[in-house]
């Protein structure tokens, strides 16, 4: 497998989150997700990889340029499309005009070229009729689409996207995924996300970070996987105290992970679970196939 | 290379950005009309027009810092620099498309204001004055300086109030001190009606455009203490400490130009003088044309003086601001602006009383001798016959007004602080309707002129109806001594 991503002992201490023992990472072509709750320092790792923080320890490689070199990072970040957390804004400029702003700075100097990049990208997010409007009378998930609109331009060889899909309607997370799908073919894709299902429908290859740390590597079939034998469909609540997590279905059934309630009988596992069932517990980290 | 090129990409679009922008348009139409305005009614001298534009420019320069400093702190909004940072164009790039952009725009703008300005004086009639380059270039560093300035406090000092804050720090230091201790190191010129000539122009300019560079280099700093910006930084620190102490060593002094001996002040001008129809004028470079206009003033009232007398006219003498100026015997002053449309009568009666009153000895009265200077100090000549006779004469190059002598007002005594009532006034209409007065004048001219005269025996010298000897002096109130 080609590696795009190879990061080794990585350690960064940001707020909070400290990376303990180092972090190793190789991520390849192809939609990566990163799965956490809150504070598992995800968006640190996609900081650090996006060239937006410096590692306290450690090296990263990001299409086969070292991050530690100044002309290096200069090189990666004109092959990379990052969308932040929280994207920030000029609210008094158009959407074409901010993505033009972007487009300059992401050294596109021939006009005609760039302008014509900037509304190729705005119609891949379907803001083409949004061009004139300004951002300040964007809704929320308008302005999400034209984050990551800037995130496209250039066409990157490496998408980081942290949580993309905050704030999208259904409908927009249906064309972002088909959008994604599409860019993960050719290029390395590592989108951070709560959603389970954004993984398990996208994504090729899964990492789950618990407390700075990465607690699984592989695919989502894999992750999926680490739940045999540990989901179940019960018609009546488990005891909490021998359960991880449970709850009640929409067909009035409880889904149960952890220990088998009595009568209960098994589910076929998923990617949900498997990262819940990681997130609950505090075993070493698991290492897929 | 690439990024040159981004750079002038980014410089582009921050021009166009600030120049859609309606403020710096609204600043420089508003600042056109407001001068515009205040000089219209003054005949089109183009020193200081350019002079007083460049001034004017502050406003203009100050709308450029208000909107430059907030698009310098575009990049620390919330997301802002994360998503910045991420691209290949680092935050020097747009510091320096920032720094140009709103160089640009300022200078720009600046160059437009004076230029419509010198425009519109220049349609306005005969102009005279000449326009120094130098003057107008340090105008536009001036511009640029405080609209960089904008671009150098948002990155130091990331705050939307901090340019705010700035001007007014700078606003309040200029009207409570710096324009008196310091005011050619200002950003923002003295008027010319405060000193037309001599001024530090060359030096200030060099002043100027250090302060200008040293400001970028500062803003450049912000991104890291590379060599070429603290070599750039120590050069512009150097060469400011020069061109300040150069132009501290070239300003004249602004508030008198009365020198101890009364002679007077050697950044002057040479006089040019001329002499038409027995007058002789003296006027600075460039003001030839304003020299008929003076001419309607003194030439009736050579005219009306009896032919031996008129070897007495006194000298006009141009002399930029000539209510502080050294009163010399046999010159009357004229200063560097003169009234336009209806306005020119207003000048042209105060140069025709001035030279009335000088004629009829009445001048040399109003001076008094101190400090080995002469000074205005106004008298009264009501009562006088000679006083009738310098309405007399005065009257023949412009229309007569009452006197208006109370307090601040003396100076509006069209007979150079000289004060009148209404009894010397209508004696002297009386006088300028009836025909064969000015035979009648000549006859007694040396009697008239005599200080002991007074109106009844002018009365009876001139057949004047003793009517209006009982007129009270309502309206008017003559101040000062007794002259003679």
């Amino acid at each position: 497998m080609e590696v795009t991503i190879d990061a080794r002992g990585l350690r960064k201490r940001y707020g909070s989150t400290v990376a303990r023992d180092g972090l190793d990472l190789a991520l390849g072509p192809g939609i990566t997700g990163l799965l956490g709750p809150n504070g598992a320092g995800k968006t640190t790792l996609l900081r650090c990889l996006a060239t937006t923080l410096a590692p306290d320890q450690g090296e990263i490689r990001v299409l086969g340029w070292d991050l530690s070199r100044s002309g290096d990072r200069t090189e990666v970040r004109r092959r990379l499309g990052y969308l932040p957390q929280s994207p920030g804004y000029y609210r008094s400029f158009t959407a074409f005009a901010l993505v033009d702003y972007v487009a300059v700075l992401k050294e596109f100097t021939d006009r005609r070229r760039r302008h014509a990049e900037v509304s190729r990208v705005l119609a891949e997010v379907g803001l083409t009729g949004q061009a004139n409007t300004k951002v300040r009378k964007l809704s929320g998930g308008m302005r999400q689409r034209l984050a990551l609109a800037q995130a496209l331009l250039g066409d990157p060889r490496l998408l980081i996207l942290d949580e993309p899909t905050v704030g999208l309607d259904p409908e927009q997370r249906l064309r972002f995924r088909a959008l994604v799908s599409t860019l993960g073919a050719t290029r390395t894709v590592l989108l951070s996300t709560h959603q389970t299902d954004d993984v398990a429908d996208l994504c090729e290859y899964v990492v789950v970070m618990l407390a700075g740390r990465v607690r699984f590597q592989g695919t989502p079939a894999e992750l999926a996987a680490t739940a045999d034998g540990r989901v179940w469909l019960s018609d009546r609540p488990p005891v909490p105290e021998t359960t991880e997590v449970f709850w009640r279905t929409a067909a009035g059934r409880y889904r149960v992970l952890g220990e088998p309630p009595p009568g209960a009988e098994p589910a076929e596992p998923r990617v949900e679970d498997g990262y819940l069932l990681l997130a609950g517990q505090r075993a070493e980290p698991v290492a897929a196939g | 290379m690439k990024r040159g090129s981004v750079t002038w990409q980014l410089t582009l679009a921050e021009v166009g950005r600030l120049g859609r922008s309606p403020y710096p348009w609204a600043a420089v139409f508003a600042t056109l009309a407001l001068l515009t305005g205040l000089t219209w009614d003054q005949a089109p001298n183009l020193a200081a027009a350019a002079v007083n534009a460049e001034a004017a420019t502050f406003v203009v320069a100050a709308t450029v810092m208000l909107l430059a400093n907030p698009a310098t702190l575009r990049d620390q909004r919330p997301g802002v620099p994360e998503m910045l940072a991420a691209l290949p164009s680092p935050a020097e790039v747009r510091t320096r498309a920032l720094l140009v952009a709103s160089a640009v725009l300022g200078g720009g703008l600046a160059v437009l204001l004076i230029g419509a300005h010198l425009l519109i004086r220049l349609g306005q009639g005969p102009a005279v004055g000449r326009v120094d380059g130098v003057e107008v270039l340090a105008g536009v560093a001036a511009a640029a300086l405080l609209s960089v300035a904008g671009v150098a406090l948002g990155r130091w000092v990331p705050s939307p109030v901090a340019a705010p804050v700035a001007l007014f720090l700078l606003g309040t230091v200029m009207l409570f001190g710096a324009a008196v201790v310091a005011p050619w190191h200002l950003p923002v010129a003295v008027p010319y009606e405060f000193q037309a000539f001599g001024r530090p122009s060359l030096p200030r300019l060099a002043f100027l455009t250090a302060l200008l560079v040293l400001v970028v280099a500062l803003a450049m700093l912000r991104h890291g203490a590379r060599l070429v910006r603290v070599g750039s930084l120590a050069v512009a620190a150097a060469w400011l400490v020069a061109a300040g102490l150069s132009v501290a060593h070239a300003a004249p002094p602004m508030w008198s130009r009365v020198e101890p001996g009364g002679e007077r002040a050697g950044y002057e001008p040479d006089l040019h003088c001329t002499e038409r129809a027995g007058v002789t004028y003296c006027h600075y470079p460039g003001f030839d044309d304003w020299v008929p206009l003076w001419e309607r003033a003194a030439a009736p009232i050579a005219a009306n003086l009896p032919p031996p007398e008129r070897a007495g006219m006194p000298t006009v003498v141009q002399q930029h601001r000539e209510w502080l100026a050294r009163v010399v015997p046999g010159e009357v002053l004229v200063g560097t602006s003169w009234g336009r449309g209806e306005a020119e009568l207003v000048s042209r009666t105060r140069l025709a009383g001035s030279i009335a009153a000088e004629v009829t000895g009445l001048a040399a009265d109003a001076r008094e001798f101190a400090g080995g200077v002469s000074w205005r100090t106004g008298c009264d000549g009501r009562g006088q016959a000679r006083t009738v006779v310098a309405l007399w004469l005065a009257g023949q190059a412009a229309p007569l007004a009452p006197a208006t002598m109370d307090g601040p007002e003396r100076e509006t005594s069209p007979l150079s602080n000289v004060g009148y009532g209404d009894v010397e006034l209508r004696y002297a209409e009386e006088l300028l309707a009836r025909e064969g007065t000015q035979q009648l004048i000549w006859e007694h001219w040396h009697d008239l002129l005599d200080p002991r005269t007074t109106l009844a025996a002018a009365q009876e010298m001139l057949d004047l109806p003793a009517g209006h000897l009982d007129v009270e002096s309502a309206g008017s109130r003559p101040g000062g001594q007794p002259c003679g």
